[in-house]
């Protein structure tokens, strides 16, 4: 399963002046929100957040939830215009932001779990990072994505 | 009875097949004493090192593939500790297994390290596995379970 295949530029935001964990999650939920209730989505992914945050380090988060009314993973994408104390283990506040529904069915875990493991995986090289970072346009991020993915 | 001995508890996961184990005994070791689970991956050199001596693929693509088999069992971790109401967080780091491990123990200070250890492993592996048990167990800040 391609990155690129889940997100397309629709679901991608540059520059978004958050403020805060909750407004950019906010802002990623309204991306993903059609067909599942706004409130419920941006609430489930809070309420896991509280669990342990979902910064991965090198200015990236990746907040996820599972939910009973997704079939396949699905994805946005978010930058922010300044970084954000997202409580990483790594204290690094964070700019970068990747938001994942998966499925709660047993039998699609592990696309789920392989679609965070190979955005995890991308974030942790700091060019991909960068490339982002520049990245002018939702066309342009995506294009980064599909480069490095293969 | 062991209430709240540990507050803070680090799980050391490799990408194998007692990750699930491993991941369950941590994640109710954390629930029984309240405590913040710390989920980490190493990516080891030495392995890569290995894998290159026997195998047609590049270093990147072995560093790819052993990156998001440890991420994968990182999530696996999270997803189940979360599950369970444990506060749970992950981390990557990339280089010697114990040193890294000892590293972020003492970094995180965590009261105990969690990690598996095969019942059946041919002899090189053993004897690397064993090294690296010992050496995380002899200079740990914290105690040490290892999950068989």
């Amino acid at each position: 399963m391609k990155l690129t295949d889940l997100l397309s530029e629709q679901r991608i935001v540059l520059d978004v002046d958050a403020k805060s964990k909750q407004e950019i999650i906010g802002g990623l939920v309204a991306l993903v929100v059609n067909g599942h209730d706004r409130q419920t989505l941006l609430d489930a992914i809070l309420e896991r957040e509280k669990l342990g945050s979902t910064g991965i380090g090198h200015g990236v988060a990746v907040p996820h939830v599972r939910l009973d009314a997704v079939e396949t993973p699905e994805i946005a994408f978010g930058r922010t215009t300044r970084p954000l104390d997202f409580e990483a283990l790594d204290d690094e506040p964070c700019s970068l932001f990747f938001l994942i529904l998966g499925p709660t069915r047993k039998d699609a875990q592990d696309a789920y779990l392989q679609v965070m493991a190979k955005i995890s995986r991308l974030m942790r090289h700091a060019e991909i990072r960068a490339a982002l970072t520049a990245a002018s346009t939702p066309a342009d991020a995506l294009a980064v994505l599909a480069e490095n993915e293969s | 009875m062991e209430e709240s001995l540990y507050k803070r508890i680090l799980l050391i996961v490799e990408g194998g097949a007692l990750d699930h184990a491993v991941t369950a005994a941590a994640a109710a070791r954390a629930l029984a004493n309240k405590a913040r689970l710390f989920v980490l991956h190493v990516v080891d050199h030495m392995v890569i090192n290995r894998m290159k001596r026997v195998s047609e693929q590049s270093t990147a693509e072995i560093e790819i593939e052993l990156e998001e088999k440890g991420w994968k069992a990182l999530y696996y971790a999270e997803e189940f500790a979360k599950d369970n109401g444990v506060a749970t967080m992950i981390l990557q780091k990339s280089g010697i297994v114990e040193n890294e491990v000892l590293n972020e123990a003492a970094r995180l200070q965590v009261d105990l390290i969690i990690l598996g250890y095969p019942r059946k492993m041919p002899g090189q592996a053993r004897r690397l596995a064993q090294g690296r048990l010992e050496k995380i167990v002899e200079n740990a800040p914290c105690s040490v379970l290892v999950v068989k």
